[in-house]
């Protein structure tokens, strides 16, 4: 048995740890040493910065390779039931803009001019409710789109909306900006299954006009807000997303007149 | 098709961090997946080749790989180090284990020395980014000769230091401290060149 190596000996094996050319007693030394030394460690993600820029990109990865891992990944999350659904309501007739509120004016051209086009899919992030997020809670102080939508919910002159389904089992909050910009945090819409989204859509009466695919587990979407609309509705649609929805409404939440 | 056609359309996560990404996969969010597999899965499976000579093993350690951050990428901390660097270490870990094998070793030592002998490449080309090749270069041909030929037969030699000791025909503690140092005096070059990514 090798006598047990001091910390200088360790020190000397940083190097060839992080190239991984040490191996052994003196791996499982330097391995054991690592979780209570943070000079250490951090010696260690030094070299291993460093040598990462040795390697060469080189061509991308073959043909066939990232369908095999899409198949091998487990998709045990995908299990649930979606709440009952409520049907689309009837909405009244756009009001006049001068009786509006003040952010509507202003996004009403894009808004509508981007009804027309392609939907985009938004920004989304998912607030799954998950073990493993525990570990990663340091990171989300770098989502930018919950930072946004936590500046804008501090923002004077925000309204805030909340969409619920006919149960209450779902529900998600939007704030919406004085110039038209809202966010949408959709914090208890359950995973979808591969191939299906959520859909964001701007109430407009007799139409809905959408606002953005939001993906299978959403967190936080950005969208724009047009002065035609009486409210947000959210419905679950085929990848991409769909221009026209035949879907029944899962979640609706109406807008401040 | 190709991969990027399969993995979906572009999306926010494109302009999105590599740490907001793995936030992103932490969610089992396979899109946020996809554009990590976009970023990095060039870099990784050439370092499997590289280290591996073989194409087929190679493919399974990026396989590796990128389940592995897909079941656990709490395990990636961005206060310690870059993602590239976290997948190429998992990537370089992996692999040797692999060539480590007495069967694997000796295809490998085949083909590394038939591919030497038709390509002759060393460290000097295996720099990743056309942004910061030069910079990496500088670094490298700054090195003492003894530090780099360490360098390049551990890390792209997969080879352990005792063996980089034997091959060399240097004594180990010498080979140790020489890999250390060399890694050290590479990213200080690397720091006052201003390359992300060291710090």
């Amino acid at each position: 048995m090798r006598a047990e190596l001091r910390h200088a000996d360790l020190e000397e094996l940083l190097g060839v740890y992080a190239l991984d050319a040490v191996d052994g007693e003196e791996r499982l030394a330097v391995e054991q040493h690592l979780p209570t030394c943070a000079r250490c460690r951090a010696e260690v993600e030094e070299h291993r910065e460093v040598a990462a820029l040795l390697a060469h990109t080189g061509a991308p990865a073959p043909e066939g390779l990232w369908d095999r891992i899409i198949e091998a990944l487990d998709d045990d999350h995908g299990d649930f039931s979606l709440p009952p659904v409520l049907p689309f309501p009837t909405m009244a007739p756009p009001q006049p803009v001068s009786t509006r509120h003040r952010w509507r004016t202003r996004a009403n051209a894009v808004l509508l001019a981007a009804a027309a086009a392609v939907i985009v899919v938004l920004g989304v992030q998912v607030e799954q409710q998950d073990d493993r997020l525990d570990d990663m809670s340091n990171l989300l102080a770098l989502d930018a789109l919950e930072q946004a939508y936590q500046t804008a919910e501090s923002r004077p002159g925000s309204d805030v909306v909340q969409l619920t389904s006919f149960d209450g089992q779902i529900d998600a909050q939007a704030v919406i900006t004085h110039d038209g910009t809202g966010y949408l945090r959709a914090s208890s819409l359950p995973r979808l299954p591969e191939g299906r989204t959520y859909q964001l859509w701007g109430d407009a009466g007799d139409q809905r006009v959408s606002l953005g695919s939001l993906g299978r587990s959403p967190e936080v979407a950005s969208f724009g807000v047009s002065d035609q609309f009486e409210g947000l509705a959210i419905t679950e649609e085929a990848e991409p997303g769909v221009i026209v929805s035949q879907q029944p409404v899962l979640a609706y939440g109406p807008l401040p007149q | 098709m190709s991969n990027s056609e399969r993995m979906g359309p572009v999306n926010e996560l494109t302009l999105a961090s590599d740490a907001s990404l793995v936030v992103a996969i932490a969610r089992y969010r396979q899109d946020a997946l996809a554009e990590t597999y976009r970023r990095h899965a060039g870099a990784v499976y050439a370092l499997a080749r590289r280290l591996l000579c073989d194409h087929t093993l190679a493919e399974e350690v990026v396989q590796e790989v990128f389940l592995r951050i897909w079941g656990a990428p709490e395990k990636f901390d961005p206060e310690r180090g870059s993602l590239r660097s976290y997948l190429l270490a998992q990537c370089h870990g992996r692999s040797v284990d692999l060539i480590r094998s007495e069967q694997s070793r000796r295809d490998r030592e085949l083909k590394e020395h038939r591919q030497q002998a038709e390509a002759g490449y060393d460290i000097e080309h295996e720099v990743w980014d056309l942004a910061v090749a030069d910079h990496v270069r500088d670094a490298i041909s700054e090195l003492p000769t003894e530090e780099r030929r360490a360098i390049e037969l551990a890390y792209l030699g997969g080879h352990t230091y005792r063996e980089v000791a034997t091959l060399l025909g240097q004594p180990e503690g010498t080979v140790k401290s020489r890999i250390r140092a060399g890694l050290r005096r590479m990213r200080l070059a690397l720091v006052d060149a201003g390359v992300g990514g060291v710090t």
